[in-house]
């Protein structure tokens, strides 16, 4: 199928695709910056989601897709140039910046973002979360990360198996 | 845009024990993909749900530097005394023993010394893609290097970064090795890496020659591999 002529008369100005939300709400973004996903891109360059349609996401809420998108933006131009080999330092910098400005937030949303990027296949955001979830964890004991990630508490045979575990493991504990 | 702030954003598995044990395990994975080897392992005693998650990691990340013992000297001027290549040695084995190597992707090795000397410690790297050695020693006149890529038929990509190539680094001008045919010289011409892409070498003062010209002689035995050479500042 050739590429539709949205019916808007958006002539010159960037298209524009709309997204639903589980709980209904509808955001309106470019093409471009939805087209980080994977998954979004096939349907957007089939046509779908213009007009008055929007590309229903059963799976994402709205505060995690508001967050989504906000990645999407700030990150759709460097994308559009073929993953910015042409970016400035300057540029590449600011991103930097966004990036760890935007994984600085509350445990639940990051890994309500991961699910999102993995089920959108946005690879960058998937990337970035996992990187921030991995540093959370980084040089801690098991104790520590049990209490940083909010694992509750083991209960006493969930005590003996991890120390019969750790005893067996010793050779990654020295 | 529209922006409702809805107050709910309910976790699809509730009651599960925490959200990140929650996530799939692909997902566990890529977040694994991030750490290094040891504490990868570590995971293991978090709760049942992570007994075995590091056993099938697509990605490793075997570093010495995470096995020296005094936490605030500089890693880069860094000096190992035994025990801490004792453990690093110990931890290695018995990784390669424990984990499921047939599904590992991607390997990067950071180690000053590997010797393998005894083959039969190697298992089949059946679907590792990307290989790394970085500052790892292949003085042994490339043997663990031939090991590694006789062991890796699907490899695609393999970085050698800042290596040491040759014993006698100091003096490699105008001195001719001695010509002799080691093991390696005649296992390496067993090598099937039909899907190696590209070799990347960077390298700081060292010899490549020998190196590329042992890559030069098998290259029949890796038709689709571009060579690359950087030198570092």
């Amino acid at each position: 199928m050739a590429a539709p002529e949205s019916g808007d008369g958006n002539n010159g100005a960037a298209r524009m695709v709309t997204l639903i939300s589980s709980d209904n709400t509808r955001f309106e973004v470019e093409a471009a910056a939805a087209s980080l996903s994977q998954t979004l891109q096939l349907t957007i360059l089939d046509g779908g989601g213009g007009g008055g349609d929007g590309i229903p996401l059963p799976n994402v809420d709205s505060a995690t897709l508001s967050k989504v998108l906000e990645y999407c933006i700030k990150h759709a131009p460097a994308a559009a140039n073929g993953g910015a080999p042409n970016a400035t330092a300057v540029d590449r910098a600011e991103l930097e910046r966004f990036d760890n400005e935007f994984v600085n937030i509350d445990q639940s949303v990051l890994y309500s973002l991961i699910m999102a990027a993995h089920n959108l296949e946005i690879e960058g955001l998937q990337s970035l979360v996992a990187k921030k979830v991995a540093d959370m964890i980084k040089g801690k004991s098991p104790m520590e990360i049990r209490r940083t990630l909010g694992f509750p508490d083991p209960t006493p045979e969930e005590q003996a198996e991890m120390n019969a575990h750790m005893l067996e493991y010793g050779w990654a504990y020295e | 845009m529209k922006r409702a702030r809805a107050a709910c954003s309910s976790s699809p598995m509730d009651g599960e024990p925490d959200r990140l044990s929650a996530l799939p395990d692909c997902l566990l994975h890529t977040i694994m993909s991030f750490m290094k080897a040891r504490q990868v392992v570590q995971t293991c005693v978090l709760s049942t749900r992570w007994k075995h998650l590091w056993r099938s990691v697509r990605c490793l990340n075997l570093d010495l530097g995470e096995f020296k013992d005094d936490e605030d000297s500089d890693s880069q001027n860094s000096t190992y005394d035994y025990e801490d290549w004792e453990h690093f040695e110990d931890f290695a084995v018995n990784l390669m023993i424990r984990h499921n190597i047939a599904l590992l992707e991607s390997f990067r090795l950071q180690a000053r010394r590997v010797h393998s000397k005894d083959s039969t410690t190697f298992k089949e790297f059946r679907n590792l893609r990307n290989l790394t050695l970085d500052k790892c020693d292949l003085s042994d006149d490339f043997e663990t290097l031939v090991l590694f890529l006789l062991n890796s038929p699907n490899l695609e990509k393999l970085t050698l970064r800042c290596c040491k190539f040759s014993n006698d680094s100091k003096k490699k001008k105008g001195t001719p090795k001695p010509k002799k045919t080691s093991s390696s010289q005649c296992h390496s011409l067993d090598v099937q890496c039909v899907n190696l892409k590209l070799t990347e070498i960077i390298y700081k003062d060292d010899d490549v020659r020998q190196l590329v010209e042992l890559l030069l002689r098998i290259s029949g035995n890796l038709p689709r591999n571009h060579l690359k050479l950087r030198k570092m500042d």
